[in-house]
């Protein structure tokens, strides 16, 4: 009876050790925001500048209508993922909840590959990523 | 393992995994500085996102 009553306590602490270090690993440092912060910035300065890039040297007939449009169809989906990724950063600073910021790189971390890929046909090295 | 061997070990092992979290979440507990340049970059988030939608897309 009594030996029962101490599994009980010692569960009972087991689980409150596991709700508490669940809860602190849900949370995310105060750098690993600023890096992915910075990720985010940095992916959507690189877009601006590549499709900036992509005008000039159509206007400059450097590249093909095809390459073009190729880029259109990619930037138009840039675009749309852009801004639900920086909010979903910011509620995930505001809430401290790191899984956010990780749906946040999510969203990008496919874009990133095609947005290099498309940045060295205009002659634009993109490094590092979301 | 016998349960009276696991017992006395229960208030070790609670101080330091407590000394375990105590650090992680001061760690992630922002000072005013870092909150300020959170905020600075969440400025800084909103203008680049802005400057995605401005890019011109032509249709060709």
């Amino acid at each position: 009876m009594r030996r029962s009553s101490y599994g009980s306590e010692v569960h009972g602490i087991v689980i409150a050790l596991l709700l508490v270090l669940v809860v602190a690993a849900g949370c995310q440092s105060y750098t690993g925001y600023i890096i992915s912060g910075e990720s985010l910035d940095a992916t959507g300065r690189a877009f601006v500048e590549v499709g900036k890039t992509y005008n000039q040297q159509l206007d400059a007939k450097k590249i093909t209508l095809e390459q073009y449009r190729a880029w259109a169809t990619f930037a138009n989906k840039f675009k749309q993922a852009y801004p639900p990724a920086v909010q979903l950063w910011k509620s995930s600073v505001v809430v401290n909840d790191a899984a956010l910021t990780k749906q946040s790189r999510a969203i990008l971390t496919g874009l990133v590959g095609e947005l290099a890929k498309f940045g060295t046909v205009v002659g634009i090295q993109i490094a590092g990523g979301v | 393992m016998p349960l009276a061997l696991i017992l006395p070990l229960i208030p070790t092992l609670v101080e330091f995994l407590t000394k375990i979290i105590d650090a992680a979440l001061a760690d992630k507990q922002a000072t005013p500085e870092q909150k300020a340049a959170l905020n600075e970059l969440a400025a800084r988030l909103d203008d680049t996102a802005a400057a995605v939608q401005a890019l011109e897309v032509r249709e060709v």
